[in-house]
């Protein structure tokens, strides 16, 4: 059985940030990721301040890769509700570019990468983990981390989460060339009853539609995505007009259920080192789980190399996030629930700022862009 | 009266517009083309069909159809177990 120094079951954002900055300090590290190339995943690909810092902080160029600038948040309900100026620099890529670079810096770093297979098991071992693949492969590690994202592996299952029953859907969209103007540097996130979306540009020239949904208004609407849609474009005359002739990018919007959103790892298994999504699940465009997940993996790596526990990753993780957490959940729960209440920011637009604003991480660093890139790497 | 595994292949097979007749136990989600909507779509019918909840750690390991039925069959004992 082959055994390693540091077995990272995972290879999104935290997993493979984890992986390069602890390749970078030498150590022999071996990153399990269940795609065999990097895909299309549901995921908002926001990438604010703390979150383009952290990217560049390990080598990944998100201007090359064709991000997208980032400057305007727009709220939309039946109408356009407020407009702001974002606070911090921000972008959009798709986790389709972005997982792909990582994964590159990563094999770079030194990484030994497995793709295309799953971690089944990962169980306590004699000194150390036991990891169990989906091809029946074992592999030993001496240390492990928890990077699976979205997926909970069996043994290590998340629970239920504060904000229950929404349903993710995600599909990129050709719109017409008018309607890609004016979304041209700008997120929007649009209000309609019993759920909330986010739509904005990405590289490939197709918007990114990420939305959330509850399940009760998703099975009245007939269960699928079509009825979503019609639901979307009969709730609000400006998503009629933006999505008015868009045509899918994708052969089928993805789908993904049954997230614990505002869940927050209480206590890892000790010696497992939680990251990104397996220990704290913030709502998407009321808060920012990229950086949550990149921040995660720089808080580990940072422990690992000062010759901290992976329980002192726990407890930071949640003394950093907890708070975050909270109002991001209470507002997300808001958006759902109470769009009346989240139009409010129609009489007071630097409300919508503010509001952005929280979505920062607490006392993280902000790298700035105009520093440049350390290295460039190309697969 | 229909068994459990007779309902869940109806569910699949009405999802998948296939006849009933061309479903077994050790076929994979995978070759039935299930893609992550087709999933969750499946999940609510089954939650709907059988009154139980099935979490994400269950919905991930589900890969054959076999799975799936011996998944319902586990929460719908403990149902009534709890009842």
């Amino acid at each position: 059985m082959p055994e390693v120094e540091w077995l990272i079951a995972g290879g999104g954002p935290a997993g493979a940030t984890a992986a390069i900055l602890l390749g970078r300090q030498g150590r022999n590290v071996t990153l399990v990721e269940r795609c065999a190339e990097p895909t299309h995943k549901v995921c908002g690909e926001f990438l604010s301040g703390e979150a383009l810092g952290y990217l560049q902080g390990v080598g990944v160029d998100v201007w090359k890769l064709g991000a997208q600038p980032i400057r305007k948040v727009r709220l939309i309900g039946r109408d356009v509700i407020a407009e702001a100026a974002l606070p911090f620099r921000a972008a959009s890529l798709s986790r389709k570019a972005m997982d792909g670079a990582l994964l590159c810096a990563a094999r770079e770093a030194g990484v030994n990468l497995i793709l295309g297979r799953k971690v089944e098991e990962l169980v306590p071992a004699v000194s150390g983990w036991r990891a169990r693949l989906d091809d029946q492969r074992e592999i030993r590690g001496a240390q492990a981390m928890l990077a699976t994202g979205k997926h909970d592996l069996r043994g290590h299952a998340r629970g239920p989460g504060r904000q229950r029953g929404l349903v993710a859907f995600k599909l990129h969209m050709k719109l017409q060339s008018e309607q890609r103007q004016r979304l041209e540097e700008t997120v929007e996130i649009a209000l309609f009853p019993g759920g909330y979306l986010g739509l904005q540009p990405t590289e490939t020239g197709a918007a990114n539609l990420c939305l959330l949904i509850h399940e009760r208004r998703l099975r009245a609407l007939g269960g699928g995505w079509a009825g979503v849609l019609q639901h979307l474009v009969d709730s609000s005359p400006v998503l009629r007009e933006r999505l008015a002739g868009a045509e899918p990018a994708m052969p089928r919007p993805l789908a993904v259920s049954h997230i614990p959103y505002g869940y927050l790892r209480a206590e890892a298994p000790p010696g497992l080192w939680v990251l990104g999504d397996q220990a704290a699940v913030i709502p998407s465009f009321s808060g920012d789980g990229m950086s949550i997940a990149l921040h995660s993996a720089h808080v580990a790596a940072a422990l690992v190399q000062a010759g901290g526990t992976s329980a002192a990753l726990s407890e930071r993780l949640r003394a950093t996030h907890r708070t975050q957490l909270f109002w991001a959940t209470l507002l997300s729960r808001v958006l759902v629930d109470a769009p009346a209440l989240a139009s409010l920011v129609r009489w007071s637009p630097a409300l919508l700022r503010r509001f952005a604003s929280s979505t920062r991480i607490p006392g993280s660093p902000i790298v700035p862009a105009s520093q440049g890139v350390l290295h460039e790497h190309h697969c | 009266m229909s068994t459990i595994a007779d309902r869940c292949l109806q569910l699949i097979a009405r999802q998948k517009a296939i006849p009933v007749e061309t479903l077994t136990p050790e076929q994979t989600l995978e070759e039935l083309h299930f893609d992550s909507l087709d999933k969750v779509t499946l999940v609510f019918d089954i939650e709907e069909e059988f009154h139980i909840a099935i979490t994400d750690a269950k919905l991930a390991s589900l890969r054959t159809i076999g799975d799936v039925i011996e998944g319902i069959e586990q929460e719908t004992k403990l149902r009534g177990e709890s009842a």
